[in-house]
């Protein structure tokens, strides 16, 4: 058991000389610090610092412009820490030296050698640059502060004040640069009141981010250095020609000014701060913008800057109802936020959709840099070989000061026959509305008619004409139609009345043949007078009689049959007996008593029905 | 004397030939001003036969038709109209024309909305301007013949459906022929009394009263058609298609 904790404590103890020696053999850092801005004239700090303790410092031996007022002093500094039962400890030596810069310049102090334990080690070289001092002097203006500080605190113009920066004053339309406000101020500032920054008016604006934490830098400016800080910074493109003006814009600041007033503390005597409100307002700026040349070419939209132009095709073999892809990709700085998509004109039955657009950008303070990638999607309807023409853009180029215009190739599509399936799926596209004409027809060409101003056919007396003699016509036509009809009529009728004695006329003359015995001639005479009697009676065309017809019209008209029959049988005997002309007298005389009386009695029933109907 | 007025008329005829070769040739000519762009030019001499023409008293549908081209093309929209509107009187079934018309109309600065009519009125109108007052009067006359060979058919064909058929058919041509006539006298009256105009000033104002100091209703701009209700001294008395009844001077405007 003994043994053991004596173990363990010699263990202790080589762990602690190790760590020390560790310690003593750890890097030793020289370095040397300075501000980086001095006023020629005033006293400023050059401190090396040293994590060990060295001897004979020795600075470098040029120390043009300076000149050392005092050093060098020396301190020391020791900290020990104990973090979760671990101690560490730190100690540094730093040598000051105060110098006095005696002229105006970048100057640099070459590096200083120290001694420790026997090596040399070197420190860095620092660079200062020496301003000129202000050119109020400043116990004069302590002075004036020291007065009226008695009344109330106030905060001169040239204290603290923004001024707008522009990076250019003369630039081309929809060239970018920059406009920064910068706060240059002498004093402390304590607390950003209403922040009111000017419109940008006739200006594409794009916002620079400025780091959160900036540090503040001294500046000269009209002979007096301040502590600077940037407010904003933003990248303008003018929209339009001729002088442009931004207006001022105005910061509420709170600062902490000396009052003027001193109290007794611990420490001393101390001037009393007070919290002064004041606002700033920016002073207006000017810029001159120039308009583009007049010669601009005709694919220009507005492109002002470098740029460079590709495209691409994802395919030159497509089939119908694929798509195909067409890339343009503008890179380069200038206004590319501003910049119009170049026009692609694809053949008429491509179906193509809106360019999807993607801008990857960064601002700088020249402009925009980065590239504009246009995407065109378009799909071929029918297959056949196309032609994308090629695309052409243009741009302003602010180096050279004239346009520029690039152009992608001319590309040829091969569209196969599409499947069938697809076009089916996608029918109602196949649908195309035919574009309604935009503009007037051509001239009508050939032979001009002309018509009379001052004659017109319709209502001239030759229209009327046209009218009145076709009625006429007709008119007239009528009226002989209904005449001939009436008078056809009227024949018929005295035919009729004069059909007996027509008839008995007739049967004389046959009487006439009988007595002087010529046999042919009385009958035929016989047979004349009954055709012709049938032919007036009945209004029969004597061409058309026949003995068939004879028989029906007469039962029409209601004759008895036994007189039809007779009538029949003296038509047939009298035919008979002029092919076979051997008869008598008496029965000639028979034949014609016959023939009178059946007259007679037909005339005889006509009557009877005649009045019958009458009746 | 027989012999010296045969002469007298050989030599007519012989002018009038030439003049309407003379005018071809300046036909010929002007439409190749048109075509090669040189629209003054092709406007110059389409005037000049269109006045040789009026002399005789007579006008064509195409050559005022070819005017308004001329002139549409020239940026004259006022002129352009007016001729369209003249060639449309002498032909107003000739869709070129029509077409043509429309889109001058859609090139000027007012936009006259026309007030809402009843749609038989519409009909009727549109069926009227298919011809021209001779065409319709020749249909007229065509109708009038089959009325009468209908009429011959009822009077004496003794068949009876033919008879019905012919009657019933009978009176709708000749409805039909009082409408064809009605048409053929309107579109000869639009032609004898022409009341429509067209503003040839840019922009001018239609006032209350024949007054230049009356109180001004509205403005029309060049090519504006119109139509005139009235006349008073300098003054036409003016009403536009939405309704609207106003005074303008004579000057501004020229009757179609």
């Amino acid at each position: 058991m003994k043994y053991v904790r004596k173990r363990k404590t010699v263990c202790f103890f080589t762990t602690l000389f190790l760590t020390l020696a560790i310690a003593a053999n750890a890097q030793v850092t020289f370095r040397a610090s300075a501000p980086s801005t001095v006023v020629k004239g005033e006293q400023f700090r050059l401190t090396y610092t040293i994590n060990k303790e060295g001897k004979d410092l020795r600075l470098p031996s040029d120390m043009d412009g300076f000149e050392i007022l005092f050093g060098p002093s020396v301190s020391q500094s020791y900290s020990q820490r104990t973090v979760n039962g671990k101690t560490t400890s730190e100690s540094s030596f730093s040598y000051t030296y105060i110098l006095v810069a005696q002229k105006e310049g970048t100057f640099t102090i070459g590096p200083a050698s120290i001694n420790v334990d026997g090596s040399t080690y070197q420190s860095n070289a620092v660079q200062i640059k020496v301003i000129s001092p202000d050119q109020i002097p400043k116990s004069q203006s302590q002075q004036e502060s020291g007065q009226s500080g008695s009344s109330s605190p106030t905060i001169k113009s040239t204290d603290a004040f923004i001024r707008a920066i522009v990076s250019k004053s003369n630039i081309y339309e929809q060239e970018g640069f920059t406009v920064t406000f910068r706060l240059y101020t002498t004093l402390n500032v304590v607390n950003f009141g209403k922040i009111e920054f000017p419109e940008f008016e006739g200006f594409m604006v794009e916002e620079i981010e400025l780091p959160m934490n900036q540090q503040l830098k001294i500046e000269q400016y009209n002979g007096r250095s301040y502590y600077t800080a940037d407010l904003r910074k933003t990248l303008l493109f003018p929209q339009r020609s001729g002088k442009i003006t931004i207006p001022s814009g105005r910061i509420e600041m709170v600062f902490s000014v000396p009052s003027g007033k001193r109290i007794t503390t611990f420490f001393g005597s101390q001037e009393v701060f007070v919290d002064v409100k004041k606002t700033l307002v920016t002073n207006p700026v000017s810029v001159n913008v120039t308009p583009l040349p007049p010669d601009k070419p005709e694919s220009f939209t507005g492109a002002v800057g470098t740029f460079n132009f590709q495209s691409k095709i994802s395919t030159k073999e497509v089939k119908a109802n694929e798509p195909v892809t067409l890339t343009l990709e503008i890179s380069g700085t200038g206004n590319l936020k501003l910049i119009q998509n170049p026009e692609v004109e694809f053949p008429s039955n491509f179906e193509v959709y809106d360019p999807v657009v993607k801008n990857d950008l960064q601002i700088t303070t020249n402009g925009l840099t980065g590239t504009r990638k246009i995407e065109y999607l378009a799909i071929p309807r029918y297959e056949g070989t196309y032609v994308i023409p090629e695309v052409e853009f243009s741009y302003f180029d602010l180096k050279n000061r004239s346009y520029k215009t690039l152009k992608s190739p001319q590309y040829t599509i091969q569209v196969a026959k599409g499947d069938p399936v697809k076009t089916t799926a996608s029918s109602y596209v196949n649908q195309q509305e035919v574009k309604v004409e935009d503009d007037i027809r051509f001239l009508k060409t050939g032979k001009p008619t002309f018509q009379s101003r001052d004659d017109y056919f319709v209502g001239s007396l030759a229209y009327w004409l046209w009218y009145i003699i076709p009625l006429g016509l007709f008119v007239g036509f009528c009226i002989i139609k209904r005449q001939q009809a009436k008078q056809n009529a009227n024949i018929a009728l005295v035919r009729h009345k004069r059909a007996n004695k027509i008839a008995i006329k007739r049967l004389k003359v046959a009487e006439k043949y009988l007595k002087e015995h010529k046999q042919e001639e009385f009958y035929s005479e016989i047979l004349r007078a009954l055709w012709g009697y049938f032919s007036d009676k009945l209004s029969i065309p004597l061409a058309n009689l026949s003995k068939d017809n004879i028989e029906k019209e007469l039962s029409n008209y209601n004759i008895d049959d036994e007189l039809i029959r007779t009538f029949m049988e003296i038509l047939d005997t009298c035919e008979f007996a002029r092919y076979s002309p051997v008869k008598s007298d008496v029965a000639m005389g028979n034949l014609y008593n016959e023939a009178l009386e059946a007259i007679g009695r037909m005339e005889n029933q006509l009557k009877l029905k005649k009045s019958k109907k009458l009746k | 004397m027989a012999r010296y007025k045969f002469f007298l008329l050989l030599m007519c005829g012989l002018m009038v030939s030439l003049l309407t070769i003379a005018s071809a040739d300046i036909l010929d000519e002007a439409s190749e001003a048109y075509r090669r762009g040189d629209y003054k030019k092709s406007i110059e001499l389409y005037e000049k036969v269109i006045a040789e023409h009026l002399e005789k008293g007579e006008e064509s549908p195409e050559i005022y038709y070819n005017l308004g081209n001329a002139y549409f093309r020239d940026n004259q929209i006022g002129k352009a109209i007016l001729n369209y509107n003249r060639a449309l009187l002498l032909s107003p079934g000739d869709s070129d024309i029509r077409h043509n018309l429309r889109f001058a109309n859609t090139r000027i600065e007012d936009k006259i909305i026309p007030s809402n009519r009843f749609f038989l009125v519409d009909w009727f109108e549109s069926v009227q301007n298919l011809f021209n007052s001779n065409t319709w009067g020749v249909i007229a006359i065509v109708l009038f013949f089959l009325f009468l060979g209908c009429m011959g058919v009822f009077l004496f064909v003794r068949i009876l459906w033919a008879r019905k058929t012919a009657f019933y058919t009978g009176i709708v041509i000749f409805l039909l022929m009082i409408a064809a006539n009605v048409f053929a006298f309107n579109q000869k009256n639009a032609r004898i009394y022409r009341n429509s105009a067209v503003i040839m000033a840019p922009a001018v104002s239609i006032r209350t009263s024949p007054d230049s100091n009356s109180k001004e209703l509205f403005q029309l701009h060049e090519g504006a058609t119109v139509k005139i209700r009235k006349i008073d001294g300098d003054w036409y008395e003016i009403e536009i298609a939405n309704g609207s009844v106003g005074w303008i001077p004579k000057d501004y405007i020229e009757i179609i």
